[in-house]
């Protein structure tokens, strides 16, 4: 397929990264994880992704001089994730153009089908310099 | 203003305690959409630890500077967070947190953080954030989050009158 822009409600692809151990450092006072440590269990999910696809987000910087700078991202808080938990991050990419990625994230505490929050970030591919490259299509070619 | 539209952005409402609650704040009569009450805090310095390797603020750290714009509105209304939680027993979790990265922060940059309550219920609380370079209104990023009042044990409680009652 050789299109510029792919949506569609199913993922063009997706991962399970984890488990991941919640630390006692990752916890405020309230006994559970502080909401800016979602954004990091969204990294720790993509950058799983990306090597399952084949490819590391560490060359596509070193290698390649593309760099995915988030521009926008969400969260939705539904439960607590609390002190020595095992949570999994189940990561999807749910929109892929030349330019763009958004992904999606829902995470889970290990053996629980309950979800404790769900969010996603949307990234421009970019050079050094900042400025967009079309280069998803020879990045990700299978997903094209 | 319209507070439904705004815990409606994600076009699904995750949050219907929240949402079923009535602005009950809101003038019959008020078209404006200036907030319930702002503040700027800051500067803060970038510091190196919260750089990332492209150099710049890691993305998750606006939150952090969220949080710091959020209580300072609060102590500028005369209460603090803390009292909240340690004499009321009223905690704030986030319900739901966006943000917009605009320009990225740099390492030894001082920043200001503009927050307003832009919405306020008995039991919930939304606040938008924008982040500028201090001396410039180049925009880095914007965001808000929505906040749920609730107790100890994390049921929502109608708390907000009792708590910010200039605003009832």
């Amino acid at each position: 397929m050789n299109t510029t822009c792919l949506t569609s409600t199913a993922p063009l692809a997706s991962c399970i990264a984890g488990p991941v151990r919640v630390l006692y450092c990752d916890t405020d006072r309230m006994g559970f994880v502080y909401y800016s440590k979602y954004l990091i269990y969204f990294e720790i999910g993509r950058t799983t992704l990306l090597r399952q696809l084949g490819s590391t987000y560490r060359d596509w910087e070193d290698t390649e001089g593309v760099f995915l700078p988030v521009r926008d991202c969400q969260v939705q808080y539904f439960a607590p994730a609390t002190y020595d938990d095992a949570i999994l991050i189940e990561t999807s990419i749910t929109r892929l153009t030349r330019a763009s990625i958004t992904i999606h994230y829902r995470i889970f505490k290990q053996g629980e089908a309950q979800l404790l929050a769900e969010g996603s970030t949307t990234h421009a591919f970019v050079d050094e310099a900042g400025r967009i490259v079309r280069v998803a299509d020879r990045l990700l070619p299978q997903l094209f | 203003m319209d507070g439904k539209a705004l815990l409606n952005t994600g076009g699904v409402n995750a949050f219907p305690e929240i949402a079923e609650m009535k602005p009950v704040n809101k003038p019959s009569n008020d078209s404006s959409s200036a907030p319930l009450a702002a503040c700027t805090a800051g500067p803060i310095r970038v510091t190196y630890r919260d750089t990332d390797r492209m150099g710049y603020a890691y993305h998750s750290q606006y939150l952090v500077w969220f949080e710091i714009g959020r209580t300072d509105l609060l102590r500028g209304l005369g209460t603090t967070y803390r009292d909240w939680e340690e004499k009321e027993g009223v905690y704030l979790p986030v319900r739901r947190a966006d943000i917009q990265y605009k320009m990225p922060a740099n390492y030894d940059d001082l920043i200001i953080i503009h927050t307003s309550m832009i919405r306020l219920t008995k039991a919930s609380v939304t606040f938008e954030y924008r982040i500028h370079r201090e001396g410039s209104q180049e925009l880095l990023a914007e965001g808000s989050t929505i906040h749920a009042f609730v107790d100890k044990e994390g049921r929502v409680i109608r708390a907000a009158h009792r708590l910010l009652p200039r605003f009832f």
